[in-house]
């Protein structure tokens, strides 16, 4: 007798199965295909959902601009990137640097954005030793040589650093103070900018720490003491909150902001005339001038600028990810499709890459050897850019040990 | 001695914008008995009204006003398609305000994108006060200004009028005032619906203050919370005490105890809660 | 005393017993199943079982409270002090026995709870609401206030599988399943046994009518406080597996949306059932899992929409369902047979 109740069972089950049958087909397809003709996966452990998925159109686009430029193939095999969503969350980062080694057979992953899920995975990394791409090089991961562990980024001290440095040796600054998130990102960029500083002979007098869920900084601009500059370092929401109060406070002193990896061209262009005559410090970015880069924004365009929402990258992150793919991509090139571990890691240190920004390479740490600009925001006709100040070049990223820790404790 | 004023009037903008998120969820709370997570997503949607009105052109006054009506449709919605049917099923009724959370924030998400946003301030108000050594924007003073005059008509309109003395009935004796042939349910959808518009306008006013960010409702709650427990619930004088002075303590909290400023707010809260439930100034029954 | 009789009036005794062989054959059955699953599975569906798991010991722990009518949202701050507990003892102290581990999750959270528990339920209803996610709220601000014991807003990573004193699970997957499968059977089967015990049925009776059970002379307070205590002591050794689990702690373990999971998973898959949340975690984890394959971007719609759909349509949770059709072939059978 078919009554409602058994309907549903029968639904429920069939919907499982299927389901299940999804899961298992995976392995099953990777398992039968043949060596030859089975594409080459990088894994690209993204951030869709959750606070840092501003850019996550935009970096998706950016690395199947490297894949399209390689006309989706190294080495006479087919490759492709698997884009999983890790929601800046470390559960989910390491459930799907699981799936895309395991169930997808990635040979190299390209990490999360948020660092501790950089942390997770790389932990989980360690089983396969395949080459972990990060995007971020927390301070606990790096001073290992020769790991499976690279970033273009380098360490976020480094940024600060660039910035530090500029500020006391350029622009003969000699006191500072100091502002950012109370959370480990923000420690190591403003100790960067505080170190150089110092060891310059500027001096720190005041170092403010804000809670990250921090919506309204009039408090700590009241605080703030009168100095030199600023040094900030805040997540994209509470940066831009932080500069629309600080103009609002009618607060003079000029903002360094050490590293631009967290606003981008949408967000410039919605504080307007608020944020002129900010500083940053880039690596990657498309107001970066020169011929390489000239040429990268009309590929971008030609592929992507009948999509609206895709015209052009916006942000430092897209960039980093199509330098990223370039290096997963020259390194397969140069094992001639050989995806094993060992071999891919000493191709990808033993890179002398050409991208758009310069010429770049990695030490035997992994942290990558690029150029380093200082910039300053400025109003280009309405449009909010940034324009280079001076170009910092060919230096690994990352504070040098001479002018680590040189600032006070505060 | 200045900075003591620039903290205090901090303190008193942050607070009024409290307030009126608060006074919303106040009288849902106050007459319904239910808490309305989702209060936080009512104050975001007003506060995206008002943003995408502004950026299309639109007046600021006006787009605050669209903004509150947007987020009281919204709450109108929910209320009728989901909460009367959970009649009495309190604790479900909460759940659901959790579920609508997740989707208005998906939602909006996926309209606005992930990044923060920027309210741009009207022209009238762009200008900076000079106190001391330190410029205290004028809006913040407009909002101040605004609050009080919302506190004002909205005491007007509980403690004054016929409509506010059928909410008060509500909040005090239910069993009384459906004894007396007062419609309880068209008090629950007005209730419900003032309360979502005012958590709409708070949106829109606090957008200058506190940004726009798709993932700031669940922060904007826990202070709203906390608001009409230390203030007490259903009182408009209740509130604007609780708001002011949650407002003042997370501002001095936040420079003279650095690393506690999460803690201050939460400690009084619980604080209030032990020792007085119902509130500074709450109505008993509630 | 309230007898089992008196609170099922329908059944009779031998369809109570029939029933009872029925039950403890399908657990055998289950149970069977799952010890020979690594077998079959490949090593990151084993992860999701194993996941699973954990998450029905939390899930159930709070069906503990749940049944007395207590409405916590702030369930996560057990299971994440299980879990940072953990952490800190492998991390800070460089202590690796496992059992050593778990007692003190177990003795730390059981004074947590007391403390908080005394706090709490003061107040009842939405006021208990508020507060346990007050205090939630609380451990969640020092866990990333305290940098230096808790790693602050980035956790504590790199805690590797268990040392159980005899085997050193190392990087052996399997291995740790298993613990997982057993220390998992043994919450459920003493949570069953407080589920079905004088004391749970008290519990339930305190739910439906507080007032009464202090008539009949139980002193309620004292009930809810001990269940208060003990769901927390399960939830956290759920959250010291699930640190294991995931070789990291981090402070969003304690916030409410962890919470607010443990509630989804209770209340899709039936509080009233004692495995009810059992499904609920099943049927959660595989949703999070295949949504965040094929609709990444929209997962937390996903969630929102399953969760006011159960909490609208599902009364009872879908083990209900289950429990119903079970139900409906018996008095078939039983009519048959008269």
């Amino acid at each position: 007798m078919f009554n409602k109740r058994w309907l549903l069972l029968g639904l429920g089950i069939g919907i499982f199965s299927m389901l299940m049958f999804f899961a298992f087909q995976g392995i099953d397809v990777s398992r039968v295909a043949q060596a030859e003709m089975k594409p080459i996966i990088i894994g690209d452990d993204n951030d869709f959902t959750g606070p840092s998925s501003a850019a996550a159109p935009q970096q998706v686009a950016a690395m199947e601009l490297a894949i399209h430029e390689f006309n989706g193939q190294v080495a006479g095999r087919p490759v492709k990137i698997i884009h999983e969503d890790s929601a800046c969350d470390e559960t989910q980062s390491v459930d799907k640097a699981k799936k895309l080694v395991e169930r997808d057979g990635a040979s190299i992953l390209v990490g999360p954005l948020h660092e501790p899920s950089t942390i997770a995975v790389h932990a989980y990394l360690q089983n396969s030793g395949i080459p972990h791409l990060a995007m971020i090089m927390p301070e606990a991961m790096h001073n290992k040589k020769n790991s499976n562990l690279f970033c273009i980024h380098g360490t976020n001290g480094f940024d600060g650093y660039i910035m530090g440095k500029y500020a006391a040796e350029v622009l003969h600054y000699k006191t500072a103070t100091v502002i950012h998130d109370d959370m480990v990102d923000g420690e190591q960029f403003t100790q960067g900018a505080m170190d150089a500083f110092v060891a310059a002979g500027g001096k720190i007098i005041q170092r403010q720490r804000t809670p990250i869920n921090t919506m309204d900084y009039a408090p700590y601009l009241s605080n703030m003491k009168k100095a030199d500059v600023v040094f900030f370092w805040l997540i994209p929401p509470n940066a831009m909150n932080f500069i629309n109060h600080y103009a609002d406070y009618g607060l003079k002193m000029p903002l360094m902001m050490a590293g631009i990896e967290c606003l981008g061209d949408p967000m410039l262009n919605q504080l307007k005339d608020k944020v002129v005559g900010m500083y940053a410090t880039v690596t990657n970015y498309q107001d970066v001038e020169g011929p390489g880069v000239k040429k990268w924004l009309n590929e971008w365009k030609a592929l992507y600028g009948a999509d609206k929402k895709l015209s052009m990258p916006g942000f430092v992150e897209p960039c980093n990810y199509y330098v990223e793919a370039l290096v997963a991509l020259e390194a397969l090139k140069a094992t001639n499709g050989d995806t094993s571990p060992n071999k891919l890691n000493d191709a990808i240190r033993a890179l002398k890459l050409e991208t758009p920004w310069g010429k770049m390479s990695f030490n035997d740490r992994g942290i990558a050897i690029g150029n380093s600009y200082v910039t300053k925001v400025v109003n280009d006709g309405g449009h909010y850019k940034l324009q280079v100040l001076k170009a910092y070049e060919q230096l690994p990223k990352v504070e040098p040990a001479e002018v680590a820790n040189k600032a006070p404790k505060m | 001695m200045f900075s003591f004023i620039m903290n205090l009037l901090n303190g008193l903008s942050f607070g009024m914008v409290l307030f009126m998120l608060a006074m919303g969820m106040s009288i849902t709370f106050g007459v319904m008995g239910i808490l309305n997570l989702a209060h936080g997503s009512l104050f975001m949607i007003g506060g995206f009204t008002l943003l995408s009105i502004v950026l299309a052109g639109g007046n600021f006054w006006w787009a605050l006003l669209i903004g509150g009506l947007c987020a009281g449709a919204v709450g109108i919605i929910v209320e009728r398609l989901f909460l009367t049917k959970l009649y009495k099923r309190m604790d479900d009724q909460v759940l659901l305000t959790i579920g609508i959370v997740y989707v208005v924030e998906n939602i909006t998400l996926w309209i606005y994108g992930g990044t923060a946003k920027i309210v741009p301030i009207p022209e009238t108000l762009q200008a900076s006060v000079t106190v001391g050594d330190y410029g205290f924007p004028s809006y913040r003073l407009a909002l101040i200004a605004i609050g009080g005059l919302s506190f004002l008509f909205l005491w007007w309109l509980i403690e004054k009028t016929k409509l506010g003395s059928i909410v008060r009935a509500g909040m005090d004796d239910k069993e009384t005032t459906l004894t007396l042939g007062l419609n309880y349910t068209r008090i629950c959808i007005i209730v419900f619906a003032l309360g979502a518009f005012l958590a709409g306008f708070a949106g829109g006013l606090g957008g200058p203050v506190l940004g726009l960010l798709p993932f700031m409702s669940m922060n904007v709650l826990l202070y709203a919370i906390a608001v009409i427990i230390v203030g007490g619930p259903g009182s408009v004088l209740g509130t604007l005490i609780g708001a002011l002075a949650i407002g003042i303590i997370d501002n001095f909290g936040r420079i003279y105890l650095p690393g506690f400023a999460m803690f201050t707010v939460y400690l009084v809260f619980i604080l209030m809660l032990l020792v007085k439930p119902t509130g500074l100034m709450g109505r008993k029954g509630t | 005393m309230i007898s089992k009789r008196m609170l099922f009036p329908g059944s009779s005794p031998s369809s109570l017993q029939g029933n009872r062989w029925r039950y403890l054959i399908a657990l055998l059955v289950i149970g069977a199943l799952l010890v020979v699953m690594p077998g079959f599975l490949p090593s990151y569906l084993l992860d999701l079982l194993t996941k699973v798991l954990i998450l029905s010991v939390f899930a159930v722990s709070l069906n503990i409270i749940w049944d007395a009518g207590l409405t916590s949202l702030g369930h996560a701050t057990y299971f994440g002090w299980g879990a940072y507990v953990s952490a800190i003892l492998i991390a800070r102290l460089g202590i690796g026995n496992f059992w050593v581990i778990l007692g003190t999750a177990i003795v730390s959270v059981t004074v947590l709870s007391a403390i908080f528990g005394i706090i709490a339920l003061r107040v009842s209803g939405v006021y208990f609401m508020m507060v346990t996610m007050a205090l939630s709220q609380l451990v969640y601000f020092t866990s990333i206030a305290l940098v230096s014991i808790t790693g602050g807003i980035n956790g504590i990573y790199g805690i590797s599988l268990p040392n159980l004193g005899f085997i050193q699970l190392a990087s052996n997957k399997t291995l740790f399943y298993f613990l997982v499968l057993f220390i998992s059977a043994v919450c459920f089967f003493l949570m069953h046994k407080l589920h079905y015990s004088t004391f749970g049925y008290a519990m339930r009776g305190i739910r439906s009518d507080e007032t009464k059970m202090k008539t009949l002379g139980y002193n309620t307070w004292l009930m809810k406080y001990v269940g208060f205590i003990v769901s927390a002591v399960f939830a956290a050794v759920a959250g010291v597996l699930f640190s294991y689990f995931l070789g990291l702690v981090c402070p969003p373990q304690v916030d409410i949306k962890t919470a607010t999971m443990a509630i989804l998973m209770l209340i899709v898959g039936g509080s009233s059932i004692f495995f009810g949340p059992v499904l609920g975690a099943i049927l959660f984890v595989l949703l999070e899992y295949f949504a965040s394959i094929y609709l990444p971007t929209r997962w937390p719609l996903v969630l929102g929409l399953v969760f006011i759909f159960s909490v609208m349509f599902l009364r009872g949770g879908i083990a209900v369902y289950f429990i119903e059709l079970w139900k409906d072939r018996i008095r078939r059978n039983e009519s048959d047979s008269m």
